[in-house]
Order: structure tokens, then sequence, then C-alpha cells
């Protein structure tokens, strides 16, 4: 017992207090708070989640703000100017544009976390067996991960799209997700190379832990900073990809609206031209969606590593 | 007939792709001009820029010794510039240019002699002579003899070959035989002398000129290879080594960019004006703005600009409009029937095999769909009424339309309504949708291909009018023109309805190859005596050398149709053929913008 009660200890004081200048000057601060301090101290990154809650917020009380079906098509109203009816008017089909950025906004912001959590979840399974287990399950994984990784990425995308024909938008996200995962997977199992050959792993092996304990107590919480990060890379990553995917015609099927489906319209000189309030909001979310994920990212990389500080 | 599926085959990604590769050809000169051409793409075009036009003018005019033209189009072609394998509009467009045939129509869809000299048809009608023009010259210096014509049209005859063309040999002497491998001379074309052809068919024949107006190749150039070899053959896809008899030869091209044709000097309608034609492959929804800055000097052939810039055209004063009716369609197809597996592997088409779809054999659940879909909104939404809805497959360019025959449905959800429940059809399950008269769920399943933007367009809308009528739709994910084809021929059992459309490059309205109970082309797999019968009448010699008679058949058979419905006539399109005060000499013609193009100027800058 008595053994076993140091080795917490241990493990305590390497993982969660793993910088010992903070904790000198702020003694009772708990390490999540430290790294929410930390955090909340980044303006950009402050912005980014205020910015990115109003998006999100505006996008899925969607139903209150608008009477419009974002797929109704009307014929005898299509490229409409904005008026009262139609805020940002009609598009060729006669669907409300106003309603279609609302709505393409939670599809947008759906496909962009789902993906994210596919990867996530993929990444850190595989991640971890390669890392922790490392011999020939890694060799496996790692010589997987590879293969996808030295595909063009976008000509892979697209190839199975065309292939899969059908793209639904749990097909999509599921093929997507199936694809990004190699990433997030080979910067996990690099964190688990040296975490696990730390004292207190090796410590925990010696009492007798699981491997699934060791992993699920010590070795995720400590890896829990890049897998963060790369999440919301890979979700502003993955609303970008969805955009130019649509763009390209390679996205969700109509009638459902997301944002990059709205762009596509601008390839038209006349709709470019003369109708930027057709084009320019979905654009302009686009940006603002994918810029606020990127600050967060960042401002959750700075807290989470402290010593990336410095660099400022 | 030159049946051209409307191809618009590629996807929506290359088309971007090729914008940015036909921009980077843009000089700088061009770009100076584009301040100017915005104003005029805003509609306030201001009086300086008219001004300047005018001036424009009085030093224009004068048609200038060579230079270049610039045509567009907005998909890649296949790059199978073998007019006897060619199938996509696209790689037709460069054809034109390299080939002709023995007979050209004009602008009135008159037959107009091209490589013939002059014809002669028996009494029977079952024989037709032909002399050639003896002052033709292949592009590679060779005379052009009735050998070549002989050879064109036995190997399309021939067992090896594997193309769609065959619609011009089959009513032909001796063509059963010839092509089953049984004999090795094809009866029904034979080389007179050197510049005499005669051609000899099984039954009187009306539209001599038509069949024999295909097209022709040279002997000389693919003696040594088989009908199927000549898919292949380097003259056949090699810029340098294609050899026609056209005013132009290919000489060069870069993959979805651009195809490079030089003159043809010996030309036999004397020495082009032109040095070179250059197609342009360009995203339709930029070419307005090109037009403008005079980037590309026209835009023909498939469709020409998007009706939704024409406002935008007609505020320009540089550009001249075209815009005949189309003789093609759109229109939605009923699948009533569905070939077995082995028929599609076999290519047999064998009316005794067909599988009933049970969905669609009531014909009033067909008309209740025509009453439930608004087509005269579409033809307002979607083509910006620049075209007809169409009630018959003869639009109102074709001598057989005929105003009063056909069924017309008008958009009226009640009546639609009535005839699906006097079909049967109840709503049982309360859900706003009808189940079949069994009680089962009842859904339709519709594939629709990419490219046209407006039939893009029409599968959510007929979606939402059918939904309103009370029946469902499922409406499939698009795909790429040529893999919706395939579905479509090959008869997937899952598909009830399908969006595509014919282009129709000829003046003859005869419909058995699209509606022949047995024609491969009959895609819906319709069969019907009382049509088999009124097609075969319509042209039966010798009272199908009336026209009269051919029309008031077409117009029982129109009505016919229409009552039957194979398939739901979308719309009929006007093309917005465009092109520039800078381009000369075109021959505004309905079915082929690119005859006499020898005499094409352009005018000094």
């Amino acid at each position: 017992m008595a053994d076993k009660h140091t080795d917490k200890q241990q493990n305590v004081s390497t993982t969660q207090q793993p910088e010992p200048s903070e904790s000198k000057q702020k003694k009772n601060d708990s390490p999540t708070k430290l790294i929410l301090k930390r955090f909340v101290r980044n303006k950009l990154a402050l912005a980014g989640i205020i910015t990115l809650l109003i998006i999100i917020t505006v996008s899925f009380s969607a139903p209150l703000l608008t009477d419009h079906d974002p797929t109704r098509t009307d014929m005898l109203n299509v490229n409409a100017e904005p008026s009262d009816e139609h805020l940002l008017g009609t598009n060729p089909s006669g669907q409300d544009n106003f309603a279609r950025l609302l709505y393409g906004g939670q599809i947008s912001i759906q496909i962009g976390f789902y993906i994210t959590l596919i990867v996530t979840v993929i990444g850190v399974v595989l991640g971890s067996l390669s890392g922790y287990y490392g011999g020939r399950v890694d060799s496996l994984i790692m010589r997987v991960t590879d293969l996808f990784l030295i595909f063009p990425f976008l000509l892979l995308v697209l190839t199975v799209v065309t292939i899969l024909e059908d793209t639904s938008l749990l097909i999509f996200v599921v093929t997507l997700g199936l694809i990004v995962w190699p990433n997030i997977t080979r910067i996990l199992r690099g964190s688990y190379l040296s975490l696990r050959e730390q004292e207190y792993v090796l410590s925990a092996r010696a009492i007798g832990a699981s491997d699934f304990r060791i992993m699920r107590k010590h070795l995720i919480p400590n890896a829990i900073g890049p897998i963060i990060v790369n999440a919301t890379v890979v979700m502003a990553q993955m609303i970008i990809l969805e955009s130019g995917l649509s763009f390209l015609g390679f996205g969700i099927p109509d009638p459902t609206p997301t944002w990059g489906k709205m762009l596509e319209e601008a390839r038209n000189l006349g709709v470019l031209t003369q109708r930027p309030f057709e084009w320019f909001p979905p654009g302009i979310m686009i940006v603002l969606t994918v810029l606020s994920i990127n600050f967060i990212g960042d401002g959750l990389r700075d807290a989470f590593d402290p010593k990336s500080r410095s660099r400022r | 007939m030159k049946r051209k599926r409307l191809g618009y085959s590629t996807v929506a990604a290359l088309s971007a792709g090729l914008v940015l590769a036909a921009c980077g050809d843009v000089n700088d000169e061009n770009f100076e001009n584009d301040n100017a051409g915005n104003n005029d793409v805003n509609n306030e075009a201001d009086n300086n820029d008219n001004e300047d036009e005018e001036n424009d003018d009085a030093d224009e005019g004068e048609a200038q010794e060579g230079g270049n033209a610039t045509v567009a189009m907005y998909s890649t072609p296949e790059h199978q510039f073998n007019p006897i394998y060619y199938t996509s509009s696209y790689d037709n467009n460069i054809i034109e240019f390299a080939y002709e045939s023995l007979f050209a129509q004009d602008e009135e869809l008159e037959f107009y002699n091209e490589l013939a000299e002059d014809w002669e048809m028996n009494d029977d009608q079952t024989e037709m002579t032909v002399e050639l023009r003896d002052d033709v010259t292949w592009h590679d210096g060779e005379e052009f003899t009735a050998d070549d014509v002989v050879f064109t049209y036995t190997m399309i005859a021939s067992p090896e070959y594997i193309g769609v063309r065959q619609d011009y040999v089959d009513d032909l002497v001796g063509y059963e035989e010839f092509s089953a491998g049984d004999t090795d001379e094809f009866e029904g074309v034979r080389a007179e002398d050197d510049h005499t052809v005669v051609f000899e068919w099984e039954e009187p024949t009306v539209t001599p000129q038509y069949d024999t107006g295909y097209y022709i190749i040279p002997e000389h150039v693919f003696e040594d290879a088989d009908a199927g070899e000549i898919e292949e053959h380097p003259a056949s896809t090699d810029p340098e080594e294609i050899v026609g008899t056209g005013p132009f030869q290919m000489a060069e091209y870069e993959e979805g960019d651009y195809y490079f044709l030089e003159k043809y000097e010996d030309y036999w309608g004397g020495e082009p004006n032109l040095d070179s034609v250059t197609w342009e492959v360009i995203d339709q929804s930029v070419m307005t703005g090109l037009l403008d800055s005079g980037d590309i000097d026209a835009v023909f052939e498939p469709d020409g600009i998007e009706p939704v810039d024409l406002d935008t055209v007609e505020a320009m004063d540089n550009i001249n409009m075209y815009q005949p009716q189309d003789l093609g369609y759109q229109y939605m197809g009923f699948k009533l029937a569905h070939r077995p597996s082995e028929d599609v592997e076999n290519a047999v088409y064998d009316v005794d095999n067909y599988e009933t779809n049970e969905k669609l054999e009531d014909p009033r659940v067909r008309q209740a769909i025509a009453y439930g879909v608004d087509r005269e909104a579409m033809v307002e939404g979607l083509i910006h009424g620049s075209g007809q809805v169409l009630h018959a497959p003869f639009p109102e360019a074709s001598w057989a339309y005929d105003e009063d025959a056909p069924v017309k449905y008008e958009y009226n959800v009640e009546q639609a309504q009535e005839l699906m429940e006097e079909a049967g059809y109840e709503d049982v399950t309360d859900d706003g949708y009808y189940e079949d008269p069994d009680g089962e769920e009842y859904t339709l399943n519709l594939e629709y291909p990419t490219g046209n933007e407006p039939r893009e367009r029409a599968a959510t809308v007929i979606e939402q009018n059918l939904e309103e009528v009370g029946i469902r739709v499922d409406v499939q994910s698009p795909r790429e023109f040529d893999a919706h084809a395939t579905r479509v021929e090959e008869d997937e059992p899952d598909m009830d309805l399908y969006l595509m459309g014919w282009s129709l490059a000829s003046g003859d309205p005869d419909p058995s190859a699209i509606f022949g109970a047995e024609a491969a082309y009959n895609y819906p797999r319709w069969y019907s005596e009382e049509s088999e019968q009124l097609m075969e009448e319509a042209t039966q010699a010798p009272d199908a050398f009336d026209q009269e008679y051919r029309q008031e058949k077409y117009a029982e058979w129109a009505e016919h149709v229409s009552e039957e419905l194979p398939m739901l006539f979308l719309w009929s399109m006007e093309n917005n053929f465009a092109y520039t005060d800078r381009l000369g000499g075109v021959t505004e013609n309905p079915v082929n913008m690119y005859k006499n193009t020898h005499e094409w100027y352009v005018t000094e800058e």
C-alpha cells in the first residue's frame, strides 16, 4: 500500500505540475486554472472564442431568425435583390440566401466538428497503441499512416468522393475522417515515445497497473495539449476543405446549403461583379470562423505549453 | 443525323481549373481593356464608352488578311477526332473545321452540295448516284476520290466497327450480311469511277442526302487499319496526323487548354482568310467578360453563353447575338422498363425481355407528374425565358412542330392529385405522401448529371413540385455526365426518373432512333404499337415524299407520345451564340455555325 501511495504522489508531482517556476509564483492554482489563466490572457484567443461562440449561436438559432426554408426553391423569384423579405436576396434557384447562410453555417461547422471528432478518436487510439507498444504494432500502424501520407491529399479526397458517388453528410464526414487521421496519429505517437519512458510510467507499470490504465491516467492527460491543438487545426482545415470541395462541385449534394456552395455561385461574372451580397457574407463567415479557430488553437498551444511563452 | 447526347460532360472541377489556365493566356494589352469591360458588365456603359465604340466601328470593317480567331467552348473534348468515332459535341467543334461531308444543311435546313457536285435518284428512290467534286484534296495533298466515300461507309458498316453511327448505313443494301461478317463486300455503296459513287437502299428512302451526308475520312490514311483499330489510330488522335478536307487542319493542342488549327491553303473553296483558328476551353461563366475584353471572338455550340448573362451582353455594343431555336431539348425520362442484365451485357434490345417498372406503368401516374411539375416556372426561373416549354419532341424550329397536336399539361396540383387518386394511389399513412394501390410506400428515384446548370437546378425543383402533389422523389447525388449516361443506357434497376438532353444537329424530325421500341437510344424502354406504326408510316415511300403527309403523321405521333408520356419534355432552348464585331464572315446557321469558315475574317483593331 505504501508503495502505491508514493507512486501516486510522484505521478502527481510530475504530470500535473510540470513547471516549477509557475507553481512557485502561484502556489494555490491548479494546473487547469493556470492553463485557463494563460489562455484568457491571450487576447486574440479570447476574441476568437467569443467570435466563434457568436457564429455558432447565430447559426444554430437559424429557425428563430428566419422563416425561410433554405432548400425551398421559388422559380418565380430567382436572383432577387436584397429586400425585407429576402435580406440577402435569393440565388439562381430562388432559395433565400440569408437562410442558406445561417443553415449553411450549421452544416459547415458540424462538418468541421464531426470530422475532427472522428480524426481525434482514431488518432488517439492508433497513436496510443503505436507509441505505447512500439515494435510490430508500431511499424504496422506507421506504415499505414505513411501510405496515407504519401498520397497527394486533395487528389485522394477527390478520388474517394467521386468513387463513393452518394455523398450524404454522414458519408462525407466519415470519408474525410478516415483520410485525415494520420497526422494526429503520428504526433501522438511521438509524444508517447518520450512519455512512456518517464519514471512515473515505469513505476506505474512496476506496480502492475494495466496498459489501459497507464494510457488513460498517465499518458493521455500529458499529451492532451498536442491533441487539442491539433484538433483545432484539423477543424479549421476541414471547414476550408469542405468549402473548397463544394466550390469544385464535390461537396454535399443539393439542396443542402453550405458556405462553400454559396461561394460557388460567384463563379459567374454577373454574380461576382453585381451581386456581392450573395457571396460576400459566406466568404466572411468562413474567414471569421477559420481565423477564430486558429487563434483559439494558438492560444491553447501557448496555454498548454508554458515554454512557448518565451517565444512571444 | 449527327446525334449527340448533350454532353456538358466535364465536371465543374475541371472547368474551374480551366478558368485559371485560360486566364494565364491573357496578355497585358488585354488587361488594360478590363476597366472598360467592367463598365459594360455593370450595365453602366457611359457615353464616352459608346463614342469610343462608334469610332472603333468607323475604323473597323476592313477585312484583315490572315489573323487568328479565337472561339471558346466550356468543356474539354474527349480527344477522339475521328468523325466515325467521336460522340461529344466538344470534339465535333474541332471536327467541323477539319472534315466535310457530301451534303450539308443551310440556314433553311435545306441540303446543299458540299463535297458532292451533283446527285440524282433513280425512279424507285432506292439508288442514288453522286458526282463528286474533282478539285478536292486532302490536307496531305492526296486527291479526294470516290474510294474515300466508299471506304468511310464500309468502315461504319463493318463487323469490327464499335462506334454509334450505324444509323447512316443500316438501311443500305447488304448491311446485314456485311456487318455480320458473312460477306467481304459491302454492296450498299460502290465507286462507279474516280468521282462517282452509288448508294443503294433496300427500301425506297425519303431522306437520301441525310443518310449520305456523313463526314468522309481518307482511305489512304486508314487503309491498313480495320474499323476497330481506327479508333486508336494516330490520325484519329494526334494533331499533326489528322487529315481531312476542311478549310482548317489541326496543328497542335494542349489538353483542356487550347486547340490550334491552321488554314489549309489549297482548300477547294478558296484559301481561307484566316491564318488560324484557336479553340479555347473556358468556363462558361467567364466567357461574357472575355468576349467583352476581346480575348475571345466567339462562343457558339453548344448553347453559347449562359442565359443569365443575356442582359449583360445586350448592354455591350460590340457583340452580335444569334439566337436560333435549338433542335434539341431537355427532358425527364420515365424508366418504363429495364432490360434484364444479360441483355445489357450482350447489348441486346428485345422488347419481349423488357421488365416493366410497375411504379410508372400507369399512364395516369406519368400524367399526374406532368401536371405536377411547373415547367413554365422553370423556363422562367432557370433559363430566364430563353426557351419554351416543350410538349412533344419537336421544338418550334422543326418543321414537324405542330402547336395543337400534343396534349399540354399545364401546371395544376389538384389535377395531378385527382389523377393519382384515380389510379388508386392513396395517402394511407397520412404523412402527406401517396402510398401505392397496395398500400406500400411509393418513392421514385431521380438521377441527374452535373455540368448543365439549369438542369442541375431542375432536379430540386422537380422534387419539391412533386412533394406538393404528394409524390415522394428521392433525388440521388448527381454524377458526372459520362457515369450518368452509362447508368441510363444500362438500365440501372433502381432508376425511375432521370434527367437528360438530346441535341439533334439535323433538320429531319424522324423520331424512330430515339423512340423506336428497340432503339438503343430509347432509354425509357418505351414500347407502343401505335407509335411504331406511325413512325414507320411517316417515312414510308412513296407517301412520305410529301412533307405535308409526314407533318400529319408526326402530328398524330406527337399527340400519341404526349398521352403516353415516355418522358416529360421539359424545355427547348434558344442557343445564345455570341461573337464580337472583330469577327466577320460568319454564316449564321441554326444547326451548324461552322460552315464556310474559310470566309471568316477578322478586322484590324
